[in-house]
């Protein structure tokens, strides 16, 4: 019985703010009698939503287009970063060489070179791919590069007395004590992403979720615009939620240290 | 965090960096001089810089460069004040802080870049649209900060603070916002980023001025020495707010960064 109302409360706890949130914009739109062109009324992006979803289905292409192109320059700039990360961490030579370059190319923010990758990239999914895996790259890279620095040196020592090849270390020493930080880096790749391919959707001008805001919004179609803006939150909070887990389920170990 | 072994001598710690700039540098002219060899597509760094100097001199450039800082440090200004003051009412009043704060975590979700447009029909092309995205982008991040760090008060300085007879606000101002201070600073450091991202992509929309402006302009006339020292230009300024919150960040938490 109390786990019942244990369940229920969880669930009440997480699904109120929510609940709140709907109600406070509700008053809001109301309170200062909003146009629905400038901002339209919870029940209004429902029903949009609805329709877009199940009964016309006419947003399922623009969710799939960002849906997949952010997928795909998520796993391209997480394998480099995880890749880079791991050499850069486990080889002081190429550290010292090739950090400084990488600390370089994040100073620029990567959303401003996105006309730039269009021009190279041409108008196609590549740019969004390609811009996608540069926005991502970087938190990744820092959550691969710290971890694996970040393994025990009793372990490092034991490796080093069994006569273990550099690779074979890394393998069962410093990635499996990196694995908490780069799940950690993945999930904030993961909402940086999403704004990547937002902004190329928006220069391009050639569909997905990011191009639906931009068009809704210019047409005055306000509640179309923040029907996609909902959706999108939706991604975003559903990708941190699997990474979330993965992360719990992955490093097992580091679960028990975390409250709440 | 290095093990002695892995080490390396001093001279290497300092010629390294630099052959790995240099290095980029040189592949980059090589690239552009040889392999692409289209200063319209790829421009190499002297032709970057060349192009960056006739642009300071010829003046053309700070009408940009000024719609870009006004818009960011102004939304910025605006954000952080409001997102700070509104953390520590609600982190210090329990049943704000149950209701609103997961409101405001919920809304993370969603990449802040997509209420862009949305923005701009509201408070048209002007500065003002910049101003406004910066500053709701820059608010919720400050304003989830500042209640984690009221949250974060050590529980023996607020017993200890009680037993002198200290009261509420009292308490507030000598406890819970200085242990605060930390979590503000590391908010605004993600700020400082944050702001030139949300005006650049801004600016890209719909603008009259500012450097997204220029970068998206110099796409449409396929220049790519522009979008080069546009984005150089950004990437100074961007660093520079990064490394002056930076030292301001550990100055004035100097508790916890004495070592470094």
């Amino acid at each position: 019985m109390s786990t019942v109302i244990q369940v229920l409360r969880g669930t009440a706890v997480r699904v109120l703010p929510l609940v709140l949130l709907v109600a406070l914009w509700w008053a809001v739109v109301r309170g200062f009698a909003l146009p629905s062109r400038l901002m339209p009324a919870p029940l209004e992006v429902w029903d949009r939503i609805y329709a877009g979803l199940v009964t016309q289905g006419d947003l399922w292409p623009h969710l799939a287009t960002t849906l997949m192109t952010t997928l795909g320059g998520y796993a391209l700039g997480t394998v480099l970063a995880i890749a880079l990360g791991s050499v850069l961490a486990m080889n002081r030579v190429l550290e010292l060489t090739f950090y400084p370059i990488v600390l370089l190319i994040q100073s620029v923010p990567k959303v401003a070179i996105a006309p730039l990758v269009l021009l190279w990239m041409g108008f196609d999914t590549r740019s969004t791919i390609v811009l996608v895996a540069l926005t991502c790259f970087f938190p990744v890279f820092v959550g691969t590069f710290i971890g694996v620095r970040a393994a025990p040196p009793v372990l490092l020592d034991l490796f080093r007395t069994l006569n273990a090849s550099t690779f074979k270390t890394y393998l069962h020493c410093n990635l499996p004590s990196a694995a908490g930080s780069i799940v950690a880096g993945m999930q904030v790749g993961w909402g940086f992403a999403l704004v990547g391919c937002v902004v190329m959707e928006f220069i391009m001008g050639m569909g997905g979720a990011g191009y639906l805001i931009d068009n809704s919004a210019n047409a005055l179609d306000a509640v179309t615009a923040v029907a996609a803006m909902v959706l999108l939150g939706v991604m975003g909070f559903a990708g941190g939620s699997i990474l979330q887990r993965a992360r719990a389920r992955l490093v097992f170990w580091e679960g028990q240290v975390r409250h709440g | 965090m290095d093990n002695s072994s892995t080490d390396v001598p001093v001279w290497m710690r300092v010629v390294l960096p630099v052959l790995g700039i240099a290095l980029l540098l040189g592949g980059w002219q090589a690239v552009a001089q040889w392999v692409v060899a289209d200063v319209a597509l790829l421009p190499s760094p002297v032709q970057v810089a060349a192009t960056l100097t006739a642009w300071i001199s010829g003046g053309g450039f700070t009408p940009h460069v000024l719609a870009t800082l006004q818009g960011t440090l102004t939304g910025l200004a605006i954000g952080v004040s409001l997102g700070v003051l509104a953390g520590i009412v609600v982190g210090e009043v329990r049943a704000l802080d149950r209701a609103v704060y997961p409101m405001a975590l919920a809304l993370q979700a969603m990449p802040m870049v997509a209420i862009a447009p949305l923005v701009i029909v509201w408070f048209g092309i002007g500065v003002a649209s910049k101003v406004a995205l910066v500053a709701i982008g820059t608010f919720f991040v400050m304003f989830i900060n500042t209640v984690a760090g009221m949250h974060a008060a050590p529980p023996a300085l607020l017993d200890m603070a009680r037993a002198f007879g200290g009261n509420r606000w009292r308490i507030v101002l000598t406890v819970k916002i200085r242990s605060a201070l930390d979590y503000v600073f590391s908010g605004l450091e993600v700020c400082a980023a944050l702001s030139f991202i949300l005006c650049v992509v801004g600016e890209f929309l719909a603008a009259n001025a500012g450097l997204g402006f220029y970068v998206r302009a110099a796409s449409f006339d396929i220049n790519a020495a522009g979008m080069f020292a546009a984005v150089t230009v950004l990437a100074v300024l961007a660093s520079l707010l990064a490394w002056l919150t930076r030292v301001a960040h550990h100055r004035l938490v100097f508790w916890k960064y004495r070592k470094h």
